[in-house]
């Protein structure tokens, strides 16, 4: 052991004195810098560090990962090759002494790399003032990581190294990480919308969604754990890898002790391998079976017509929920149902997710119910004649945790002692009508790339709901978008619907919007907030429609469940993670203004009017165009664009006339469009009438 | 001390080492051959860098094949070409061979490192990098290296390829000295290095032994088969293609040639004394071109 040493230390000192190794290390830092002194300067980074800080890890991890199993490969063979290697070998040194003090004294270069990337985290989080519990997450999430990945990449290549003599190991290295990047590569810049889950497995780094069972939210902190044990089983595999290199090393070289023991220590190093190695399997695979079943049951199951009674308010719905252990809510409600059908109506659909134990649902009036799926079919004693209403209770348990798979795996519909968040979309209290809570296709030709995505839905009316959390088990704050009362109280009328929400957030008013947000990202909220108000408020003044959401929900990093691409639910509480706040602080005033518009992408027509809208409301696109609408609009792209020479010119003589004119005219076409309805509407034939209307007006 | 038994040896198709035996006793013993003969690889064999494939060796009484590890701790090697990381000094070289000998006690280990860089005349340079050493010094350091732990076995590849005369002088003189109680099997094809010192010496050609016994043996050989010849300068060319010629040198208008042969190339053909590098000639005469 003592040689083992003596060879490390020398080692060591060796590779400290090289220059070029120092040059590397602070080509690193520079990097870095090239990175992180533009986002400084520039009012990009939304106090969002930790995203960016991740994001571009991941790149500089796999590029890290492949120079350091080719430096693996290169230690091995000059321990193999060289003259003073060869020298070594000539002394009384074991195998195992020369191979493992080789390795660990470059391994101990890996490390360095590794220090120098989390005291560049460190640093960059103390200057943006993160949190210490953020910070501390984060580092040591970030060492382990990159620690045991890198060092998992610079063994195996130290292994080849050590099997082969020829340059053909640096080429399959090469080939084989690039295979690797290119297939991760996929998968980030999401052009593929699935990968097999058991991919996970095999990455030696927990990058994201690469290591945990699912992509779960809430930041690095729900991710450490399965970060923990996948890096565990990492390690195992490093030092299984570089035993079974031990044995190949030079195996007629071997001291008697070597070769006593050799083959047991790789048992003994395989054991803990494997056993890590069925947990994580194990863990992949049931949220796998979790995920395909749930996706076979949305596929299947529903009669995907009939999404909502139209003819029922939800007036009332009071909410008793405690979470008695993780993965687990037991809620009492009562609600009150009004039916507005001038027929008298005995029967009503009601939507809870089927993962719930129903013990009971009562009321004055209620019959009988029976359950298909999400659906609760009720029947009344007596049917209810327009206006009148209902009272109806329920008593449920159960888990409410939902796994999607839409850019990355999500999951919803999470109580954990780390945090809650139920959104209505997850069907957490009963809602009016049959809905679907979940959509589902599979690809027949990749037999894992089924897709589960969640649903956005809307409702017809307001509710007033009033919700108590009794029992809470996480240590966070409740919040919603609901008005917090006393303790984890919630009041209020909503036409969205109610959201529970525990974890790092803070509850707060900007600009008149309610957001619940992560104390770190108050400033980014601030920025965004203070970005999207105006363009709310000049689309309420040009088409008399309110866009501002109810509220907004501001995720952390690493959190990335956006309910379909909108930016908000039809009414309105927008659920905005990073990538999404980087889209909206990245966007230009048209695109911004095109992205708030109560006027659906839905034909060239549409497209057209959009356009137009636009057009009317943003100063920095007037300029740029010169004030030449026509050029504008040809630039769009707009189908069938020649044929609307005639609508062009009407908006055209409009606009010379001044914003304000043209803005009426824009407001008229808006009130065409909502009495034509989106399939209906063309712009020639809303004009034509408008025209009809002024010379009507004209003559009268 | 170390005994070969039919050692052979190949890579791929082509056999590098055929049939060897050889004994070797404590002393200078002198290996002999033209490039490619096989000489490094029987080295590298002893120094347990190469696995035997066939027959048998024994060092100091252990199996090579068996108990490489006790061997080791026996040996000092000098490699052909002896590299070692440029950016250490001399002293923390020998430090670092040291342990790895398993010189572990740090007094030990000082006490040593200073006796052998006493013996190799490189006390004053110790601290110096070793990437500023001539090639002199990085041969000496080469011989520290080797003779540190003092086993009893050394072996030392070309250790004067590149030397000065005055360096080789001297490094021959610290050959000469350490060989007196200990084997130091000394390869080169500097005929007049292993006349110098050694008592034994072997040849080897295309991997066989062609010759194993005493220097005088190997001189020997070639008892009146060495001639002079004066021959007219013009000649000389002529001569050079029909005769063994092993040296020359102009005296006026003459070229007296030193010729090897069976008989006197001519009939006033003056013998001459054999040297051990004629020996040595005649010995590997098959594929040289003397």
């Amino acid at each position: 052991m003592s040689t083992m040493v003596a060879v490390v230390r020398r080692e060591c000192g060796l590779l400290l004195r090289k220059k070029k190794i120092w040059i590397a290390y602070i080509a690193y830092v520079a990097l870095w810098l090239w990175v992180i002194v533009p986002m400084e300067i520039e009012p990009i980074p939304l106090q969002l560090r930790g995203a960016f800080f991740f994001n571009r890890l991941n790149y500089i991890l796999f590029f890290a990962m492949l120079f350091f199993s080719l430096i693996g490969v290169y230690g091995a063979r000059s321990t193999r090759l060289s003259e003073f290697s060869q020298l070594m070998m000539t002394s009384p040194i074991s195998n195992g002494e020369l191979m493992w003090g080789r390795w660990m004294s470059q391994a101990i270069g890996v490390l360095l790399w590794t220090l120098f990337t989390i005291m560049i985290q460190f640093l960059w989080y103390q200057w943006g003032g993160v949190p210490a519990t953020q910070l501390g997450n984060d580092v040591f999430y970030t060492g382990m990581m990159v620690g045991s990945g890198v060092l998992f990449s610079h063994a195996l290549g130290f292994s080849l190294g050590m099997m082969g003599r020829g340059v053909w190991i640096y080429f399959l290295v090469t080939s084989g990480w690039l295979a690797l990047f290119w297939v991760w590569s996929q998968v980030e810049n999401h052009d593929i919308h699935a990968y097999h889950p058991m991919l996970s497995l095999f990455m030696p780094a927990s990058l994201y969604v690469w290591v945990d069972e699912i992509y779960s939210g809430w930041g690095i902190s729900l991710q450490l754990a399965s970060g923990l044990l996948h890096q565990g089983m990492i390690a195992m595999l490093t030092l299984l890898v570089l035993g079974i290199a031990w044995g190949i090393f030079l195996p007629k070289r071997r001291i008697p002790w070597e070769r006593k023991w050799n083959l047991p220590v790789i048992g003994i190093l395989f054991i803990p391998f494997l056993c890590l190695g069925f947990l994580r399997y194990q863990g992949i695979a049931s949220e796998w079976q979790r995920y395909q079943k749930e996706g076979e049951f949305y596929a299947h199951s529903i009669e995907k017509k009939k999404t909502s009674e139209v003819n029922w308010t939800l007036e009332t719905m009071k909410l008793n929920v405690s979470f008695p252990r993780e993965r687990f809510l037991v809620v009492k409600s009562s609600s009150q149902v009004v039916n507005h059908s001038r027929k008298k109506k005995g029967e009503l659909w009601m939507t809870l997710y089927h993962s719930f134990k129903i013990q009971a649902i009562t009321g004055k009036n209620v019959a009988s119910w029976s359950r298909k799926g999400d659906g609760i079919h009720l029947h009344f004693k007596k049917p209810l004649a327009e206006g009148e209403s209902t009272n109806i209770h329920f008593r449920y348990q159960g888990n409410p945790e939902r796994i999607w798979q839409q850019t990355g795996r999500v999951k919803t519909g999470v109580v954990e002692e780390e945090g809650v968040f139920l959104r209505k979309e997850d069907g957490w209290y009963p809602l009016l009508g049959l809905r679907d809570l979940g959509d589902s296709w599979v690809d027949k030709h990749v037999p894992w790339r089924d897709f589960l995505a969640p649903t956005v839905m809307s409702e017809e009316g307001r509710t007033t709901f009033d919700v108590t959390v009794v029992d809470p088990l996480t240590p966070y704050p409740f919040t919603s978008n609901l008005s917090k009362g006393k303790g984890n109280h919630f009041k209020g009328s909503s036409q969205y619907g109610a959201m529970l929400l525990a974890g790092h957030f803070t509850h707060m008013k900007i600009m008149g919007t309610n957001i619940v947000v992560p104390p770190e990202m108050i400033p980014s909220a601030r920025k965004i907030i203070a970005r999207q108000q105006p363009i709310w408020q000049d689309i309420k003044k040009q088409l008399g429609t309110s866009v501002q959401p109810e509220a907004i929900l501001f995720l952390p990093t690493g959190y990335e469940v956006d309910p379909g691409n909108e930016r908000f639910t039809d009414q309105g509480v927008g659920v905005w993670g990073v990538q999404r706040l980087e889209q909206l602080m990245a966007e230009d005033e048209g695109t911004t203004i095109k992205g708030w518009l109560p006027v659906p992408n839905h034909s060239s027509d549409t497209q057209f009017f959009r356009a137009a809208i636009t057009w009317g409301m943003s100063r920095q696109l007037r300029e740029q165009h010169h004030n030449r609408l026509a050029h504008f609009i040809e630039e769009q792209g707009v189908d069938g664009i020649d044929g609307q020479k005639k609508v062009i010119t009407y908006l055209e003589e409009a606009d010379k006339h001044g914003r304000r004119v043209y803005q009426e005219r824009i407001r008229s076409l808006y009130q065409a469009y909502l009495r034509q309805g989106n399939d209906d509407f063309t712009m020639r034939k809303a004009i034509q009438r408008l025209e009809q209307k002024e010379r009507g007006g004209h003559k009268g | 001390m170390v005994v070969i038994e039919e050692l052979s040896k190949q890579y791929g198709s082509l056999r590098v080492l055929r049939n060897i035996n050889l004994t070797m006793e404590t002393g200078l013993f002198g290996l002999l051959g033209p490039n490619g003969a096989g000489k490094t690889t029987l080295l590298r064999t002893l120094c347990t860098l190469e696995p035997i494939e066939r027959g048998r060796v024994s060092i100091c009484g252990f199996d090579l094949k068996q108990e490489g590890h006790a061997i080791r701790k026996r040996l000092g090697y000098l490699p052909q070409h002896f590299q070692v990381p440029g950016s250490l000094t001399g002293e923390e070289i020998l430090h670092y061979m040291a342990t790895l000998k398993g010189i572990k006690n740090k007094q030990d280990r000082n006490k040593q490192v200073a006796r052998v860089l006493e013996e190799v005349n490189l006390t004053a340079k110790a601290r110096q990098k070793v990437r500023k050493y001539s090639g002199g010094m990085l041969r000496r350091l080469g011989i520290a290296q080797a003779i540190l732990g003092n086993p009893s076995l050394l072996i030392v590849d070309e250790p004067t390829a590149g030397l000065d005369p005055t360096e080789r002088i001297r490094f021959r003189t610290l050959i000469d000295r350490l060989s007196k109680d200990r084997l130091i099997i000394l390869s080169t094809h500097i005929i007049s290095d292993i006349e110098a010192g050694c008592e034994q010496v072997a040849v080897l050609h295309r991997g066989s032994v062609a010759f194993n016994g005493s220097v005088a043996d190997l001189r020997n050989i070639a008892t009146n088969r060495v001639w002079e010849v004066t021959v007219p300068f013009t000649e000389y060319e002529k001569h050079l293609r029909t005769w063994k010629v092993t040296a020359s040198r102009q005296e006026k208008n003459m070229a007296v040639l030193r010729v090897i042969g069976d008989k006197p190339p001519v009939s006033n053909a003056k013998p001459l004394e054999p040297g051990m590098e004629d020996g040595y000639l005649i010995t590997v005469k098959s594929d040289t071109d003397y």
